[in-house]
């Protein structure tokens, strides 16, 4: 009986200081806490078009290199240009559709944020069936391709690098890749 | 015991009565909480990543796999158009009624495996033999898949243009050895003490490099990465139809006599000490098919000037020549060479065998060759002893390449132009071409190029 008497006595209410500072810490703690949930929020959409920005960049590159890698010849290149003659996948160049690989005239153009692709039968005449569509945005161009060889004019390796910035304009994440011409020997005859 | 612990536990709860604990385990919950959120974000991030990486080392087992298919076919295949044996160097005979060979052959390499399957198809018209392999890499799940096409050598191979000495699985200089020529293999290139290596271009197999390499050694390039291959010697008709007859005299009234360093039958020269022998003749172009050349002490095998000679050496698989071990021996202090200074051209063309052994000695002291004239020793599968103090000066291509101590090896410039004789490598594949991804195998199908 007296020891439940003495429990009782123990169970006694929080002294004002113990209050005062739990109080404080708990205030410090959701502060800090929903400041990280509000910065998140509001970053979620930009993170969420970065990502997506990355993810296209990558499919790029896989796309471009494998276009490079099955590739017969450069027709022209820059650093913000590519076009060759390599093998695609289609059903006819310039439309969709999948189909055994036979060769296209493929261009990439790079401006200043973005990536263009387009597609055409080897020697197509106007009007012929010709795909562009938009292969990755959110980059730091125009500075994309290097192409390299013994001959200036017909390289065997392109590189490609792809440099997305952060928001205050430094270079943020960069992809790089590159790929040799493995059915060059053909286009040049030798 | 149990009361002690009671006694503690009521001592100390009391303390603990605050907002402290509370508070405490609500911000461990929430740093838990941030970081696990974290976690998640950046292994997504990271599994495109890895997936990445597989996928280009998928590709990398793929090309492995055609790596592979080139090299069984341009060194176990010895004959080309027929299609009964054209499956041989994958396993098995012929071709499926698909016209692609049945087995599929499995490696792997450190960051995967691959599988290919290959369709070999004789040569038509104006069309050459053709070798087409679909190789799928597999790593860590991701594979990619890959179609090429090789088309064969049908003439004008010439296996010196790049590198005089070839010992496809490898070269050794042994001690004060000195190789003064580009050089290639598929495996490593030894260098012993004191060896040098002068030339401008080394080749050694993939993985490989200049091993072992002992004190004071001299070599002027780096080595290079790649294989090569070489295609066997073709030795067409030349069993029968050769100039053999030559080195035997029509008496009238004994009949056929023929220098005694010479037996038809068995197809050996065999020179005895101080004794020597002329092939060809000057402006003519001689073939010659032994089983045997054995060159004794101080013995001379003389090239006629201006003649173009090329001895075959014919394979041990079979008569005359069966179980000849070793179709060329020099004894110390023996030569070949021309007679004078008359443009000349000699190519030893050593057969050898795809399941038999054989093997060139040059002993010690023994000299082959003038390095002002195209001379090549052209012997795929037959290994090659130099022992000290030999000397030979031309083109070298044999399965391996010992270079014993004080030896020298000179490059000839001539054996460049050097064009394998004979009347269709079609048994050679050059480097593949047409080069197509596929996408993944469309489920049932058995036709290995679907979706190529």
């Amino acid at each position: 009986m007296g020891s439940r008497t003495r429990a009782i006595r123990d169970e006694r209410g929080y002294t004002l200081i113990e209050l005062l500072v739990g109080v404080a810490m708990a205030l410090v703690v959701a502060a800090a806490g929903s400041m990280i949930v509000v910065m998140a929020v509001q970053s979620q959409p930009r993170t969420t078009e970065r990502a997506g920005q990355l993810q296209q960049g990558r499919v790029m590159l896989e796309t471009l290199t494998r276009e490079l890698r099955q590739g017969e010849s450069i027709l022209s290149a820059s650093d913000s240009a590519l076009e060759m003659l390599t093998y695609v996948s289609v059903a006819s160049c310039g439309t969709v559709g999948s189909g055994p690989a036979q060769l296209c005239r493929v261009s990439y153009s790079c401006g200043t944020t973005s990536c263009m692709r387009t597609e055409t039968a080897p020697d197509a005449p106007v009007g012929a069936p010709t795909s562009t569509r938009e292969v990755v945005q959110g980059i730091s161009g125009p500075g994309v391709f290097d192409p390299e060889g013994t001959d200036a004019l017909d390289p065997t390796y392109v590189g490609v690098r792809l440099v997305f910035p952060q928001d205050d304009g430094a270079e943020g994440i960069t992809l790089e890749d590159g790929a040799a011409l493995r059915n060059h020997f053909d286009a040049s005859g030798a | 015991m149990l009361k002690a612990l009671r006694h503690i536990l009521r001592r100390r709860t009391p303390g603990e009565a605050g907002f402290a604990v509370p508070t405490v385990m609500l911000a461990m919950v929430a740093a838990f909480g941030l970081g696990t959120a974290t976690i998640v974000a950046s292994v997504g991030a990271q599994q495109g990543t890895t997936r990445d990486e597989n996928s280009k080392a998928a590709l990398a087992a793929a090309e492995a796999g055609v790596a592979n298919a080139m090299l069984r076919f341009n060194r176990i295949r010895t004959d080309a158009g027929s299609t009964a044996d054209d499956c041989v160097p994958v396993g098995g005979a012929g071709v499926g009624t698909d016209g692609w060979c049945p087995n599929q052959v499995a490696g792997a390499i450190d960051l995967g495996g691959y599988t290919y399957r290959v369709k070999p198809t004789v040569a038509s018209g104006s069309t050459p033999a053709q070798l087409t392999i679909v190789s799928t890499g597999e790593v860590d799940g991701v594979t990619r898949r890959v179609k090429t096409t090789a088309d064969s050598i049908a003439s004008g191979f010439r296996p010196f243009a790049e590198a005089s000495v070839i010992g496809l699985d490898s070269i050794h200089l042994d001690s004060n050895a000195n190789v003064d020529a580009n050089v290639a293999t598929n495996g490593n290139i030894g260098l012993n003490a004191n060896s040098s290596l002068l030339c401008d271009y080394a080749q050694v197999g993939v993985g490989r490099g200049y091993s072992p390499v002992g004190s004071n050694v001299t070599t002027t390039c780096p080595p290079t990465s790649g294989s090569i291959s070489l295609p066997p010697v073709n030795p067409g008709n030349v069993l029968n139809d050769n100039s053999n007859e030559r080195i035997c005299t029509l008496d009238p009234v004994t009949g056929t006599t023929c220098a005694s360093a010479w037996n038809p039958i068995t197809r050996v020269v065999d020179l005895d000490s101080g004794d020597s022998l002329t092939l060809g003749a000057a402006g003519g172009e001689f073939n010659y098919a032994f089983c045997r050349i054995d060159l004794g002490s101080n013995s001379y095998l003389h090239i006629a000037n201006g003649a173009i000679v090329r001895i075959y050496l014919l394979s041990p698989d079979a008569a005359p020549c069966l179980n000849e071990p070793e179709p060329i021996r020099l004894h110390s202090n023996s030569k070949i060479e021309p007679t004078g200074s008359d443009p000349t051209s000699l190519q030893i063309l050593v057969v050898g065998s795809a399941t038999k052994a054989t093997h060139i000695t040059l002993d010690s002291n023994s000299f082959l060759f003038s390095c002002d004239q195209a001379f090549v020793v052209y012997a795929p599968r037959t290994a090659l002893t130099l022992h000290s103090n030999t000397a030979i000066c031309g083109g070298i291509a044999a399965k391996s390449v010992f270079v014993d101590a004080n030896t020298t090896l000179l490059a000839s410039s001539s054996s460049d132009e050097f064009e394998l004789p004979g009347e269709e490598i079609a048994a050679h594949y050059d480097e593949p071409t047409d080069f197509t991804e596929c996408d993944t195998t469309p489920a049932g199908t058995t036709t290995p190029d679907v979706g190529c």
